[in-house]
């Protein structure tokens, strides 16, 4: 597990992803651009600013007794898809909210949280959340 | 290019079957395809096995050969197609393709899942693994709210209501009353859905296709084999599929499955059909939402009009373009990587006027999605 979240920090921490020279924004990294193909990419941090396109909220249990990662998540939480004020589109939990608090589209801001931990002594992922602005 | 035939079918019943497990149901379903078909087992050439998760669900990976083995198959090859709950029609199109080519004469396709041996929650975040990982499960976005995301924008933007939701879950219901191989065989309301338990806003119990184990099969063979075996084959006429990013962040539009319009275009294309020459339709609802989504992408009702065609009743059987007479994922079951190889069975017997719900069609259409549409594959079955 530990190996998988240290190649992703560049998205988790930073909300880093690629700029094509084509000037096409992805999130999270690209490999090849989804707009013209080419593969001269370079990093961009984005702002963490966006709005909700549709969001859910889920109620089902999520981590089974059985599993050693669990979701640092209340039960219900908050599921949307946000899309950033640069222009692409993330998936991210809505913290610090309630859902009847929740609206489509509503201003959003990125905030930097615990997103879930490895048992009780594992290794902690931190990420990006996002809070109504 | 030869032609490819349907000449045999089997299928098991689907459900909660806690005496079977994965090769019981897989050969159960071989048997009866075989049998169907009056077809030897020294006939069949090669296999291929539509399976989701078989490693998640029952720690056993390398079905293909263990369910060729347990089918009296062996030595022949025998190939495992996975893509998440397309890997059914997937797999029919692996069969398909090798038919075409002229490699083969006749081979069989089975697709099979056993679900139940582990907990719910634990097969929520199995199914979470045919989206993205990285950037959708491990946030905690599971597979119901993944089309919940989509249900609610389609509402927000069309005026989609939870009634006309629940609407296709009261049609398919219905129809999987008369259907003996059906999971869930119960008549229930519009107020019964939306009383159910919630699951994911705005998606309830009542709107999800169940957790079910089950096998199909299909026997397919060559113009010249299917015309010296039967006087009553079923013919592929076109078999599509198409990709999308598995992310649904990655797309540029959230109220439709561009994959299935993608597929849906060449299959109509390779039948040099048009939508209005389709009778039935047998699709992928693994969610209401998701029926509503596809008669849209498939291109039987314009976008965003789904909602009103189905409150209309023009998708019951009788209506305009009757959808899922088996009662489709929603009730008859959706034991993932079974449930497309069970469309085409259905078609088989539909076209064949041995259908539970016989809707007496010259020619269905069948949808198959992977994920959250990442996957589509379409099949078009004539007479």
């Amino acid at each position: 597990m530990t190996a998988s979240i240290w190649r992703n920090l560049n998205s988790f921490y930073n909300l880093i992803g690629s700029k094509c020279r084509c000037s096409e924004l992805h999130f999270p990294e690209a490999h090849v651009c989804r707009k013209c193909g080419s593969t001269a990419l370079t990093e961009h941090e984005f702002s963490g600013k966006g709005k909700i396109v549709t969001y859910t909220i889920i109620r089902q249990q999520y981590n089974d007794e059985t599993e050693s990662e669990k979701l640092m998540i209340g039960n219900p939480y908050i599921i949307a898809i946000v899309q950033l004020e640069e222009g692409p589109m993330i998936t991210a939990q809505i913290s610090d909210a309630n859902p009847e608090e929740v609206t489509m589209g509503a201003a959003v801001t990125s905030v930097f949280r615990k997103i879930s931990q490895d048992g009780e002594d594992g290794v902690i992922k931190y990420g990006y959340k996002f809070i109504l602005a | 290019m030869t032609r490819v035939a349907i000449i045999g079918a089997g299928m098991t019943a689907f459900g909660q079957l806690w005496e079977k497990g994965l090769i019981d149901l897989a050969v159960e379903a071989n048997n009866k395809a075989l049998e169907d078909a009056g077809i030897g087992r020294k006939q069949i050439q090669a296999l291929y096995c539509g399976n989701m998760s078989s490693g998640m669900f029952t720690k056993q990976e390398h079905v293909s050969s263990l369910i060729a083995g347990a089918s009296g198959l062996s030595p022949i090859p025998s190939t495992r197609i996975e893509a998440a709950c397309a890997s059914g029609s997937a797999a029919i199109r692996e069969g398909f393709l090798a038919i075409k080519s002229g490699l083969y004469d006749s081979v069989m396709v089975v697709g099979a899942e056993k679900m139940t041996d582990v907990s719910s929650t634990a097969s929520t975040r199995i199914l979470s693994a045919a989206s993205s990982q990285e950037f959708e499960a491990s946030i905690g976005a599971t597979f119901p709210g993944l089309y919940a995301l989509l249900a609610r924008l389609h509402m927000h933007r069309f005026g989609t209501t939870e009634e006309q939701l629940a609407g296709v879950a009261v049609k398919n219901h219905m129809n999987a009353l008369n259907n003996p191989y059906a999971h869930l065989r119960k008549k229930i309301s519009v107020e019964d859905v939306l009383r159910s338990q919630k699951i994911a806003d705005p998606i309830k119990l009542l709107d999800c296709a169940p957790v079910s184990d089950g096998a199909a099969t299909v026997i397919l063979a060559s113009e010249k084999t299917a015309k010296s075996l039967t006087d009553t084959p079923v013919w592929i006429e076109a078999s599509a599929q198409a990709s999308d990013t598995i992310s649904l962040h990655d797309r540029d539009d959230l109220t439709s499955l561009n994959a299935s319009a993608v597929a849906s275009r060449e299959a109509l294309r390779q039948a040099r059909l048009e939508n209005q020459d389709i009778d039935c339709l047998e699709l992928h609802d693994c969610f209401t939402i998701a029926e509503i989504l596809a008669i849209e992408d498939l291109g039987f009702v314009g976008k965003g009009k789904g909602g009103k065609f189905v409150e209309d009743g023009q998708t019951e059987i009788g209506g305009k373009i009757p959808v899922n007479p088996s009662g489709g994922l929603k009730a008859k079951g959706h034991p993932i990587g079974a449930s497309g190889v069970a469309q085409a069975v259905e078609s088989f017997w539909q076209l064949r006027g041995e259908a539970a719900n016989n809707t007496n069609p010259a020619r269905i259409m069948t949808h198959n999605v992977g994920g959250s549409g990442a996957t589509a594959v379409v099949h078009i079955f004539g007479r």
